[in-house]
């Protein structure tokens, strides 16, 4: 426990060296985010849209199963668009991007610490946090945002695909009670949190991999330990953004 | 990597066949290992997904309906069928999946798995076998406890909705059939089986030091969590023709 809390002082103290980083770095460094950023979704877009065509699809399945046995096909194409947007969308593409960004970045930089290439950086006079770690941060940040985004709308698509094809109901069916579930709220849920788990991702990733030792099995441990504690703080996050906003909702409500 | 994996595929038929491959300590070594070290962190994630899908479930009905008398039902079907099942997956893979990658990659390129080979012994046999029978095993027995979990967790969420607990199964029990539980851990089952499958196949492959060790991690990360969604959907889709 003692350990733990230890742990998560560390990691607040370091998204705050990386924000000061941000703050005092030179405007070059912004240039190199973007090339960054648009490094990060090219790799990674193939990818995403893939898992994010099959979560759609696994979602219209599930739901047309349960909704049968209601009677109640009718909302088939409203309840489960705005569950890939609020809720199980982000959650299981946010997965997915631990291991292809999170995991990568881990293990760079890991690798990078144990072969003493960060030291020798230091030694030749740059700053980490400013030349490495602050661009990094923020266009896995960024690039997390688009490829979250990205992957939805992918998953809404392969949801309407599967449900035309799948389901008996025509396109004015699916279409008909979408706009009653997804309002303002729901984007607004759904890029909240594609947003939190983006800075997760980040955040984590180059925590674990930047502080890496003992060698080739110590970048392992390091991928391992990145991956674990993204997913499951993600999951924490989910919790805590949905109890957020529905507590929102409730002072905002009648 | 193709190569190594249908190598090994091939190669499971032969070892159901031949009980003498079969080893009994390292199967419950790594089902402690791997099994009972996941416990902790699946049971308390999938806690937390209960209690976040229960609300969900509920703005949707208090949308479309604007009563909360389907949540039970819709809540635990959705749980049973999909979330207590995917999420623990996911989960393992990054849990089991990349100490698993890690430590096979690491023991190819300080070539250990050639040393097991010059003693004589299969490295299939010693690394992938009492791994896969494990991961099948837990996987299943995971899938089972995160259903319990999960739905305890949303029978405590739904009072919030003043539905009481007998109520809350009642209603939930009412559309749900034994079979959706054992088509979860049939499920369960497989994903876990995937995990030590591809885990494998990457590190055997594994080439590059160090460097190489965390990108055949990450690649094996990825393609897992991959073949769990894809499977997700094929078994889904196959279940539902049922």
């Amino acid at each position: 426990m003692l350990r733990f809390i230890r742990e998560l002082g560390a990691i607040v103290l370091f998204t705050k060296s990386i924000l000061y980083a941000l703050w005092i770095g030179p405007a070059s460094m912004w240039h190199e985010i973007l090339h960054e950023t648009s490094r990060i979704f090219w790799r990674s877009l193939q990818t995403i849209s893939f898992a994010g065509f099959f979560v759609g699809a696994i979602l219209i399945l599930q739901f047309d199963t349960i909704l049968a046995r209601y009677d109640a096909r009718l909302y088939l194409g409203g309840v489960c668009m705005s569950t890939i947007i609020r809720d199980v969308g982000p959650l299981i593409i946010a997965f997915l991007l631990v291991g292809k960004v999170g995991a990568y970045t881990a293990a760079e930089l890991g690798t990078m610490r144990v072969t003493e290439q960060i030291d020798a950086r230091e030694c030749l006079g740059a700053e980490s946090f400013v030349t490495l770690l602050a661009p990094r941060w923020m266009s896995i940040v960024l690039a997390s945002l688009t490829l979250l985004i990205a992957g939805l709308s992918i998953s809404i698509g392969g949801a309407f695909f599967l449900a035309l094809i799948h389901s008996s109901i025509n396109m004015h069916e699916f279409l008909f009670l979408v706009p009653r579930f997804n309002g303002f709220s729901t984007l607004g849920s759904g890029l909240l949190k594609s947003f939190i788990y983006g800075l997760l991702v980040a955040t984590l990733a180059c925590f674990y991999g930047f502080y890496a030792k003992n060698g080739a099995a110590g970048v392992g441990r390091a991928v391992t330990k990145a991956t674990v504690g993204t997913h499951f703080s993600i999951i924490v996050a989910n919790y805590l953004t949905g109890t957020l906003l529905t507590a929102l909702e409730h002072l905002g409500g009648p | 990597m193709w190569r190594m994996l249908a190598s090994i595929l091939i190669d499971i038929p032969h070892f159901l066949i031949h009980p003498r491959r079969f080893r009994w300590r390292e199967t419950l070594e790594a089902l402690s290992t791997l099994g009972a070290g996941s416990f902790q962190v699946i049971t308390l994630a999938t806690a937390f997904a209960g209690i976040v899908i229960t609300h969900e479930m509920a703005w949707h009905m208090q949308k479309a309906l604007h009563s909360v008398a389907m949540v039970p039902g819709m809540s635990a079907q959705f749980i049973v069928r999909e979330l207590a099942v995917a999420v623990p997956a996911l989960l393992l893979v990054s849990k089991v999946g990349a100490s698993l990658t890690a430590e096979i990659a690491t023991m190819k390129i300080t070539d250990q798995i050639d040393a097991l080979r010059l003693l004589g012994i299969n490295p299939l046999d010693y690394l992938l076998y009492p791994r896969l029978i494990a991961c099948t095993v837990a996987g299943g027995a995971l899938t089972l406890i995160s259903i319990l979990v999960t739905l305890l967790c949303s029978v405590a969420t739904a009072r919030a909705y003043h539905f009481s607990p007998p109520e809350y199964l009642a209603l939930a029990g009412h559309f749900m059939k034994l079979t959706d539980v054992i088509q979860a851990v049939i499920k369960g089952s497989t994903y876990g089986a995937i995990i030590p499958i591809m885990s494998c196949a990457y590190g055997f492959c594994c080439r590059g030091g160090a460097e190489g060790v965390g990108h055949t991690t990450t690649q094996s990360v990825v393609a897992s969590t991959l073949c769990v969604i894809v499977l997700d959907f094929i078994l889904t889709m196959l279940f539902s023709l049922i």
